[in-house]
């Protein structure tokens, strides 16, 4: 499982792609956010399931947060849509290993030097993490680019991958990306008036399932009307 | 929803607050005004369980509510249930039913009589404390619950009957975000007042919130705000808010001899400040066109969030793109081009009804709101129109059909979905305080008009949601210490609206100015 921590995801530390990507996706025009793609059979239940759980590994993100119970935003199934439509026969292949209970270092060894399962997967952890889908072979080819540039200029815009799309809306503010950084996006918080003065909740706590309170908590105090102490 | 929200300490008009500070102290600080209906300080609430709403028995519900009444039990639900053999496709829809259902035993159990059935009697809602009765201008400490006054009567409507509509507060009839006032088809403004029960208004009385200074002090020792929540297990009913939306009713139209009501219609005292003589608190009847609850609960920690309209406010846009409008609306007219004016739009400025010399009934309407519903139909949220399967069985229930209540109808609930998110207490400290609103957009085209969903969605925290506008809500600190900083109010906006006891803290609030 990919772990990364916010001060690593702060300071720049993570994948070169998706900080290229990430900056892409800030400056993107609102023509490319998508329309919701139509339905389609192969998003079967027990796919979307395989599918999640395949993104879990690939993010690092417990699989309950990516796929809710009660899942208004359904970004597993618009993910799963848009890797489908890139490359269906690798992604069934991926899936089909992955729930065999092969790990995905083990797929990437088992695909050796076609890299399109890498870049398929590359893709799909940018859509989790930045809420926008990067196709596999831009990827690939951007991969191999030769470099020109310095670490000063990595922000350029002439150095950044352009995503296809933004996902949606939702897709963006549910981005992974914050999660990790225990951040939110620019315009767009739920955390608490005053949270800037607060550290943030425990990594864990964004990326891994709550726990249950005990099942009878104990009154805070016997007049429900008087106020609770913290 | 935004509701509740953003009734201002930005919002009252300065002019309205000078003149109600002018012509309309306290009597003796003890009003003698309008009397709250008198009733039993029932803590109680009633568990009404649900099979699936394929299966519902009429029956049960109102035998179970009649040994409610009988022993005096108060029938609102402590919190909502889920179907314990539940038909659907999805968790959301499973889930959804279960709150559209309480959300309809909920406005039945509001709208009710204390001791009785709807149409019985004054609802018990309209007993609970209005805003102005608890907020004070000179940030006193509100009477009792027992105490059968109004802590604020205006002077000009002292020994009159009805519910006081403040119109020198600016929320009373601009809508949240100041997004702009509703007009009806006969040019009048609609209204919004906000109550709440007994269980928010003692949490807010017993712990000194209604005053800045309180809230100071509760939050200098270590506090944060936590109302009272409903509980089906221990039986306790928890903290309710309303928020109500009227229009002005027209004899001969509305209500009078010959006239069949379709509004639950109530006296009201129109008071401003500004005017003369009667006028100043002028005696109206007000239609209900839109019913908002929040209600906080054990299961649902970011409250449960319902939604009524009567169903002659608006055609949905649906039925405007198709031409299927079946007027008269309140806020609609049919004959009119969409050339002529542009859907959900405001009038140009000022707004305030006295800037614009507003009069009830105006011979020359400056403006009539053309206002659609729009944003997806239930029947796109949730698959199956089980909103739709829900108003029709309770329309066609015996004890509701033919009485005004059959003409209202509930839009839908909003409630948190993550779990256990939704249980756990004190979510301010959680990542996502607001657990994942469901639907995640809601609105009441009389209450969020302007704020109302897209078809395809919406722009979170512009876009109204009940949830995520109210997880913003704070208290309302003085500046005497610096570092005093607003904190979280547990999901309502009305503790922003209390007044300072110091004169000087409360120079730059009009409607809190006070000698």
């Amino acid at each position: 499982m990919t772990e990364i921590s916010r001060r690593a995801l702060i300071s720049g530390a993570t994948a070169t792609a998706a900080t290229a990507a990430f900056g892409a996706a800030l400056i993107s025009p609102t023509s490319l956010i998508a329309k919701r793609l139509p339905d389609d059979s192969v998003s079967s239940d027990q796919n979307l399931t395989n599918f999640a759980n395949l993104s879990a590994a690939l993010t690092g993100v417990d699989s309950s947060i990516l796929t809710p119970n009660v899942d208004p935003f359904g970004l597993n199934a618009e993910i799963h849509r848009r890797a489908n439509a890139a490359n269906a026969d690798k992604l069934q292949t991926i899936l089909s290993k992955f729930t065999d209970g092969k790990t995905i270092e083990q797929i990437l060894a088992e695909e050796g030097r076609d890299e399109s399962a890498k870049f398929l997967m590359r893709s799909i952890i940018l859509a989790w993490y930045l809420g926008a889908w990067y196709e596999p072979g831009v990827l690939k080819t951007n991969a191999y680019k030769p470099r020109t540039y310095n670490s000063t200029r990595r922000y350029s815009k002439e150095v950044l991958i352009p995503p296809k799309e933004i996902i949606s809306p939702d897709a963006y503010t549910n981005a992974l990306v914050w999660r990790v950084a225990q951040a939110h996006p620019m315009g767009y918080s739920n955390l608490q008036f005053g949270y800037w003065e607060k550290d943030p909740p425990p990594i864990e706590e964004f990326i891994r399932p709550l726990k249950q309170d005990d099942p009878k908590p104990a009154p805070a105090t016997t007049d429900p009307t008087k106020g609770v102490p913290k | 929803m935004i509701a509740f929200a953003q009734i201002g300490s930005k919002s009252f008009g300065a002019l309205g607050i000078v003149m109600l500070i002018c012509s309309a102290p306290l009597i003796g600080g003890r009003a003698t005004g309008h009397e709250l209906p008198q009733h039993a300080p029932a803590d109680t609430c009633t568990d009404i369980p649900l099979k699936n709403i394929s299966e519902i028995d009429l029956g049960t519900i109102g035998s179970t509510i009649d040994d409610a009444i009988k022993q005096g039990k108060n029938w609102i639900p402590c919190d909502a249930n889920q179907e314990s053999d539940p038909r659907g496709d999805t968790p959301a829809q499973k889930l959804q039913r279960g709150f559209d259902y309480y959300s309809w035993l909920t406005f039945i159990a509001l709208n009710s009589p204390r001791a009785g059935f709807l149409g019985t009697g004054t609802p018990v809602w309209e007993g609970y404390k209005q805003l102005p009765d608890v907020m004070l201008p000179d940030g006193s400490r509100p009477y009792d619950w027992s105490d059968p006054n109004q802590s604020f009567v205006p002077a000009p409507c002292a020994n009159k009957k009805g519910m006081i509509i403040h119109m020198e507060m600016e929320e009373t009839y601009n809508e949240p975000f100041k997004t702009g006032p509703l007009f009806d088809q006969n040019g009048n403004y609609a209204f919004f007042v906000i109550f709440m029960n007994r269980q928010m208004f003692g949490y807010i009385r017993e712990n000194d919130l209604y005053n800045r200074e309180g809230q100071e002090a509760f939050q200098a020792k270590q506090n944060e705000v936590d109302f009272p929540e409903g509980n089906i297990t221990e039986g306790t009913l928890g903290a309710i808010m309303i928020k109500a939306s009227w229009k002005l009713m027209k004899e001969g139209v509305d209500f009078g001899a010959n006239v069949t009501p379709k509004y639950h219609i109530i006296d009201g005292l129109l008071y401003r400040p500004s005017q003369k003589g009667e006028n100043a608190c002028r005696q109206v009847k007000l239609g209900l066109i839109g019913f908002h609850v929040g209600h906080k609960t054990f299961s649902r920690q970011q409250w449960i969030w319902t939604t009524f309209e009567h169903h002659e406010n608006v055609p949905t846009q649906e039925d405007v793109d198709k031409h299927t409008t079946a007027g008269p609306y309140s806020f609609y007219d049919p004959k009119r081009e969409p050339s002529d004016r542009p859907v959900n739009q405001v009038p140009e400025g000022p707004w305030d009804p006295d800037e614009r010399g507003w009069v009830p009934f105006p011979k020359k309407p400056f403006f009539t709101s053309q206002i659609v519903r729009s944003g997806p139909s239930s029947t796109e949220l949730f698959k199956d129109d089980d909103v739709a399967v829900l108003n029709t069985l309770f329309h066609d229930w015996s004890r509701i059909k033919g009485t005004v209540w059959e003409n209202y109808d509930l839009i839908t609930t909003q409630w948190p979905s993550g779990f256990p998110c939704s249980f756990k207490k004190h979510p301010g400290t959680l990542p996502d305080p607001t657990c994942t609103p469901f639907p995640t957009f809601l609105a009441n085209s009389t209450l969020e008009t302007f704020s109302q969903p897209l078809h395809d969605g919406g722009v979170p925290l512009a876009t109204s949601s009940c949830i995520s506008c109210h997880n913003n809500a704070t208290t309302n600190p003085t500046h005497h210490d610096p570092r005093s900083i607003a904190m979280r109010s547990d999901f309502t906006y009305i503790l922003e609206k209390a007044c300072s006891t110091d004169p000087k803290e409360n120079e730059l609030r009009e409607v809190c100015k006070h000698d």
